[in-house]
């Protein structure tokens, strides 16, 4: 199949997960098959089901700040300043400070801003005034909230979808253009996917692309709790993402942040900077089904996948390895699993598939990225990351998930797939640079 | 299209020709305490009219109702059989906004005296609150919605917010078309919808006045001034072989684009607005003289109408092509202005007539002609431009069909 004739590569990567503060610490314990989820410290969940989450230790975000940043942090969730973090980490290894002409790096980030949580709620409340014949009648004297400080004037900011894309082009002087992507779980996949496609339309040579999401408080629980999304049933946190398995029965929020540099062959080769990997191709699809519900027979799914190994030219055989989306629920896995073997036939038995999700939780916007970065690192360390708590077959999901242990193996090209709360799909096929 | 003046581009066009503005103060409608500001409203919208079954529609809000209408009207007026794996659809989602109703049973069971019991809060009150609220907060939820009712199983993006956003999602659009990804694409753009927590962000943001002393927001006008209004566009594009073949009635081109933005808003907008024509001319192929018609961005605000002003008097010089502001008429549509403005140019080029601009003042009539009447003008090409948050600009060069 013919590939497209722009190249583009990938020169810096940097992380933040439940697992390590960086991509190496990440990888490390992921490697080792360790879990980042545990009982919930940023807010009390005592009355809530669920009471596990995938938390990024404090101490690493801040060990990891620049002092210049400072200044943006009053902008920023704090998903956006673990992204300020992970982007200088990919930063760094690109050594994106040596490209002059700034307005050729842009940005691409998929996020979904800062919830109303409850003290916000709580100052909402207390601006109820009831008035009228039954208790439901009255309103709400938003003029009061606004006078008391009620609606804190950065508020604004940090609800915008686009804080992370222009915090991080503050932040790195990232002048090109940028793109702010929310798509629900499929963001921060979609977001990697557009900044391919300015790079290979010559509106940028560079472009800082990923996801971030720190959705760990009661607002961001309560809707997932009442859909029954979330895992309820668990001997240890550790043990509560088990993607695949038989008794899997929910996903584990968590947060996080992934950032790459995709930069145009070229141009990376001309300044010999490092390259981790190459982004082949990106396919993108909806499901248009149901707003709670995947379609049935992964449709959507299977549209991306077709997607990305069209965009990029790759046969269904030269798939080594596929980063499945895989988080924990019953319907998603199975779901994911009819699609891949839809797509790829006789051949899914044959193709090592793993969720990066058993170990590190859903990071929702972040989890396309910070799961890209996963594939790529395990390319150039020859090693695919395990299903970890993998220890019941389901029937209907068939397949080589890895599991539990790290696997050994030369793999050149990946499929990472990110599926979003609604329909939105994003599959990412990436490759091993081999040279030119 | 759907805006203060209804359903359909029909009505709003009419009502431009008309000259009629929307704009109007209001002090109710859920904005009680704050001093009177201006805006223009859309009328409710039923999505079960729309065909949206009565599940799907319990969790839709105004928002996605809007963005609803207009995809249905631009898919009824294509004729054609749209939707499935190769139609890719794109859109800008405004901010969207916490739903205060859904919270009402919440707060009445967790009130207590002089404040709120928490307690009380997590036995009963959250209960009561929609499952869907909070995710309801997520934008691609209304995207969503809009893409299962029409069974657009394509490529797809959702953006957000302002009007960069829908800029955005009219180049992804176009963009798949180009790479052969689809064969129609829906590009859309909505507006957010006008409450009291949208008033309040736009008053911190600066954006709009604390308060209006009931004039309207005048672009290029010098009044310094914007003001809401709630609407949604949607255009469906295919390459225009195909078009062609498919029997597709034609509305007009898309010849170009072009984006730019200003890394220092109060001083380098100006440029930014002439990079952003510049680069939608060069890839359209044209040049300014071309130009037959300017839908302008024209928010009302002093600095980027002056800005907006010069940047087009540098391109057009003493040429004063036919112009055309709409925010005079139906607001800022935020997410949805430049979706809009683009159908109105289409329109206009279709008609062969420049409406008035209701309350457009005199900042740039050095560079361009507005009319106060509708005026009969033969013409081939518009330049549609737009103007997001954070400097983001964005051009659009539209031809007659």
């Amino acid at each position: 199949m013919a590939r497209p004739q722009k190249r583009v590569v990938v020169t810096g990567y940097g992380m933040m997960t439940p697992l390590g503060g960086d991509v190496a610490s990440s990888f490390d314990e992921a490697r080792e098959g360790k879990s980042g989820i545990d009982y919930i410290r940023l807010f009390d969940p005592a009355k809530l089901p669920c009471q596990i989450a995938g938390e990024v230790d404090d101490a690493w975000i801040e060990a990891r700040e620049k002092p210049s940043h400072r200044k943006l942090f009053k902008f920023s969730t704090r998903g956006v300043r673990m992204m300020l973090a992970a982007t200088g980490e990919s930063a760094g290894h690109a050594r994106l400070d040596e490209i002059a002409d700034r307005s050729r790096i842009g940005v691409a980030v998929g996020s979904h801003g800062e919830h109303p949580d409850i003290p916000q709620m709580i100052q909402l409340f207390r601006q109820w005034r009831p008035g009228g014949g039954s208790p439901w009648e009255g309103h709400w004297d938003f003029s009061e909230l606004f006078n008391s400080g009620g609606y804190d004037f950065l508020q604004f900011y940090r609800r915008k979808i686009d804080v992370a894309t222009s915090v991080v082009a503050t932040g790195f002087d990232a002048q090109g253009p940028t793109i702010s992507v929310c798509s629900a779980c499929a963001a921060g996949g979609q977001a990697v996917g557009e900044a391919l496609r300015l790079i290979r339309d010559g509106k940028a040579d560079a472009m800082i692309a990923g996801g971030c999401e720190s959705a760990i408080s009661y607002a961001g629980f309560f809707g997932f709790v009442l859909l029954t999304a979330l895992v309820e049933k668990y001997e240890t946190p550790q043990m509560a993402s088990r993607p695949f398995d038989r008794r899997r029965n929910g996903f584990v929020m968590s947060e996080g942040a992934g950032s790459l540099v995709l930069e145009e062959l070229e141009h990376a080769l001309a300044r010999k900077a490092p390259i981790l990997g190459e982004v082949l191709g990106y396919g993108d699809s909806a499901d248009a089904f149901r707003i709670t519900d995947m379609h049935p027979k992964g449709a959507g799914a299977v549209l991306a996948m077709r997607g990305a190994l069209a965009d990029g030219g790759v046969s269904i055989d030269e798939v080594d390895y596929i980063n499945a989306h895989g988080t924990s629920t019953l319907k998603n896995d199975l779901t994911e699993t009819t699609a891949i073997k839809e797509v790829f036939g006789d051949r899914a038995g044959k193709i090592p598939i793993s969720s990066n999700k058993s170990m590190v939780g859903h990071t929702i916007g972040a989890a396309g990225a910070v799961e890209a970065i996963f594939a790529l690192e395990g390319m150039r360390r020859s090693e695919i990351l395990p299903t970890i708590n993998y220890e019941n077959p389901d029937p209907k999901c068939d397949l080589d998930y890895v599991p539990n242990e790290t696997r050994p193996a030369e793999h050149r090209v990946v499929l990472s797939n990110s599926f979003g709360f609604g329909g939105q799909n994003a599959s990412l096929c990436l490759g091993r640079y081999e040279g030119e | 299209m759907v805006s203060a003046a209804g359903r359909g581009v029909d009505a709003a066009w009419e009502a431009l020709c008309k000259g009629k503005s929307f704009l109007a103060l209001e002090a109710g409608q859920g904005l009680a305490g704050f001093a009177p500001i201006s805006s223009a409203r859309c009328a409710p919208i039923d999505p079960g009219a729309l065909g949206a079954n009565r599940r799907a529609a319990r969790i839709m809000g105004h928002q996605t109702h809007m963005l609803l209408a207009a995809v249905s009207e631009a898919i009824e007026k294509s004729s054609k059989d749209i939707g499935g794996e190769e139609t890719a659809f794109f859109a800008g989602m405004d901010s969207l906004d916490p739903g205060e109703s859904d919270l009402v049973s919440a707060a009445l069971a967790a009130r207590k005296e002089g404040g709120v019991d928490l307690n009380k809060f997590y036995d009963e009150g959250m209960a009561q609150i929609p499952p869907l609220w909070p995710l309801g907060m997520l934008n691609a939820i209304g995207f969503c919605q809009v893409a299962i009712q029409f069974d657009l199983r394509g490529e797809n993006g959702t953006f957000s917010p302002g009007p960069e956003a829908a800029a955005r999602a009219l180049i992804e659009a176009a963009e798949s078309l180009r790479e052969e990804k689809a064969r129609a694409a829906l590009a859309a753009g909505v507006s957010p919808a006008v409450s009291a927590r949208s008033v309040a962000r736009y008053i911190n943001r600066g954006f709009l006045p604390a308060s209006s002393d009931g004039n309207f927001p005048r672009p290029f006008s010098g009044a310094g001034a914007a003001a809401l209004g709630e609407g949604a566009g949607a255009l469906l594009i295919e390459p225009g072989k195909g078009a062609w073949t498919g029997g597709a009635p034609v509305m007009g081109y898309l010849r170009g684009w072009g984006r730019a933005t200003a890394l220092d808003e109060s001083d380098g907008l100006k440029e930014a607005i002439g990079d952003s024509i510049g680069a939608a001319l060069a890839s359209a192929a044209i040049s300014p003289g071309d130009v037959d018609l300017v839908v302008v961005h024209g928010a009302g605000n002093l600095n980027e109408d002056a800005a907006e002003a010069a940047a087009l008097l540098n391109i057009f010089s003493a040429r004063r092509p036919r112009a055309l502001a709409t925010k005079g008429a139906f607001g800022h549509l935020l997410g949805a202005s430049p979706m809009v403005d683009l159908l109105l140019a289409l329109r206009a080029l279709d008609e062969g007539v420049v409406p008035p601009s209701p309350g457009v003042g005199d900042m740039a009539r050095d560079a361009l002609e507005f009319s106060d009447v509708p005026v009969a003008a033969k013409m081939k090409t518009a330049l549609v431009l737009s103007r997001g948050f954070e400097g983001n600009c964005a051009a659009f060069c539209a031809s007659a069909a």
